[in-house]
């Protein structure tokens, strides 16, 4: 939340209005406008989100979704069931697993939503060589952790068991083969 | 190994060493053949490996071991070598690959050889053919599980053993980890057998459950070759013998 009142606050208002002039109140966890419009953090927590039922807005906003529970999700999607075509659900996450209700939703060829996905060279807040560096630090382009934070890819979640310097360390040209 | 005294054991326990260039080595290697064997009829190969295990035991004057195994493991860790691998074509029968193997155990090198069979599935009918053949008297039939418990159990009839996959995966990951098994660099099948090595894993299911296997194409080789390490690959309780499994 702490990040949402400060991007609000960098907004410039209009009419030589600053933001902070419509800021209204705030608290830990909400900030209410001028205009009666309010935004409020929830916890997702890991009790299947029984302690965020009850509310209703228009738009929900859920960070990190491939790591949040179905059980937290179900809690959630009432939130905007009464506002019909201005209720809004946005998913943002870094891909996790090939595997899940998260991965299920985003592969789902449902054109009731509208996917984006944004990679870490798009960013222009991110550094090349700092990105090729961090590359080599968790095993290189091709390796899960680095599609999965910086390639924005859903990634498989087996892993080979042996490990290719392993098996060329293991050739040897001194065994005598048993032809048979 | 420098001193076998850098390893707390006793002086008056080492038995007799030879001195070389790298230091103490025991005076006499044991070794031991074991022949893994995965059975497949239609759609996968049937894989056959063939794994010899090296040990160099301390021996006091008669040849006998003066360490305990676990001891003996730590002093000197016998290394694995592989020596055969082969794939038999699909679609090939359960008598076609019990021919094989008895011509494969009939082998002037295999004498002593332990013969580890898959025993799940289709295996079953291989082994009982093994058996009734009567080609192979150091038969282990293991069937494998989902266990995780690292144990190995005596198979409900009680003619062989149950074990998890993830036992024989561990043993081939420690050996290969550790440098100890070797592949032949020559043998034609030591590539494919990489190539199912590479792409050989570990999926956990939604509820968590491990599998294990080929993530692309087969892994009959890495079956087959995981029993045959099993096979020779000490156990806490001791080395297994037809003996020991009442077999």
């Amino acid at each position: 939340m702490a990040m949402v009142t400060k991007f609000y606050r960098a907004l410039t208002g209009g009419e030589g209005r600053t933001a902070e002039d419509d800021l209204e109140s705030e608290s830990k966890l909400s900030i209410t406008l001028a205009n009666g419009s309010e935004i409020r953090a929830y916890p997702g927590g890991a009790d299947g989100g029984n302690k965020i039922r009850g509310a209703t807005c228009e738009l929900i906003v859920v960070d990190e979704f491939v790591r949040c529970s179905l059980e937290l999700m179900t809690a959630v999607r009432p939130m905007i069931s009464t506002k019909g075509k201005n209720g809004r659900l946005i998913l943002l996450s870094t891909p996790g697993f090939a595997t899940g209700w998260g991965w299920e939703l985003f592969m789902r060829d449902d054109p009731s939503w509208q996917k984006e996905r944004v990679t870490a060279l798009e960013n222009p807040r991110i550094d090349k060589a700092w990105l090729a560096a961090e590359a080599l630090e968790i095993g290189g382009i091709d390796s899960v952790a680095y599609r999965s934070e910086y390639l924005a890819e859903f990634t498989d979640p087996s892993e080979s068991l042996f490990g290719s310097a392993i098996l060329e360390a293991a050739l040897s040209d001194d065994i005598s083969v048993i032809r048979w | 190994m420098e001193n076998p005294a850098d390893y707390g054991i006793p002086s008056q326990e080492w038995g007799p060493c030879a001195i070389t260039a790298s230091g103490y080595v025991a005076a006499v290697e044991r070794r031991q053949l074991a022949c893994g064997l995965d059975p497949a009829n239609l759609v996968d190969f049937c894989g056959v490996a063939i794994v010899e295990s090296i040990e160099s035991p301390e021996v006091d004057a008669q040849g006998q071991p003066v360490l305990d195994i676990n001891q003996r493991q730590k002093l000197l860790p016998a290394r694995y070598e592989v020596r055969s691998l082969r794939r038999l074509p699909r679609g090939v029968g359960y008598l076609a690959i019990v021919a094989e193997v008895g011509r494969l155990i009939a082998h002037p090198e295999m004498r002593g050889a332990v013969l580890c069979v898959d025993a799940g599935g289709l295996g079953g009918v291989v082994v009982d053919l093994i058996q009734a053949a009567g080609i192979a008297p150091n038969l282990i039939a293991v069937t494998t599980t989902g266990s995780v418990t690292g144990k190995e159990t005596r198979s409900p009839d009680g003619t062989g053993l149950c074990v998890g996959k993830q036992q024989l995966v561990a043993n081939l990951q420690t050996l290969l980890q550790t440098g100890r098994l070797l592949i032949p660099r020559d043998l034609p099948e030591s590539k494919t057998f990489l190539e199912e090595l590479k792409s050989y894993s570990l999926t956990l299911s939604a509820s968590g459950h491990p599998s294990y296997g080929a993530s692309t194409g087969h892994d009959d080789l890495v079956s087959a070759a995981s029993l045959a390490v099993f096979a020779l690959y000490p156990k806490k309780m001791g080395a297994w013998t037809t003996e020991s499994l009442e077999l």
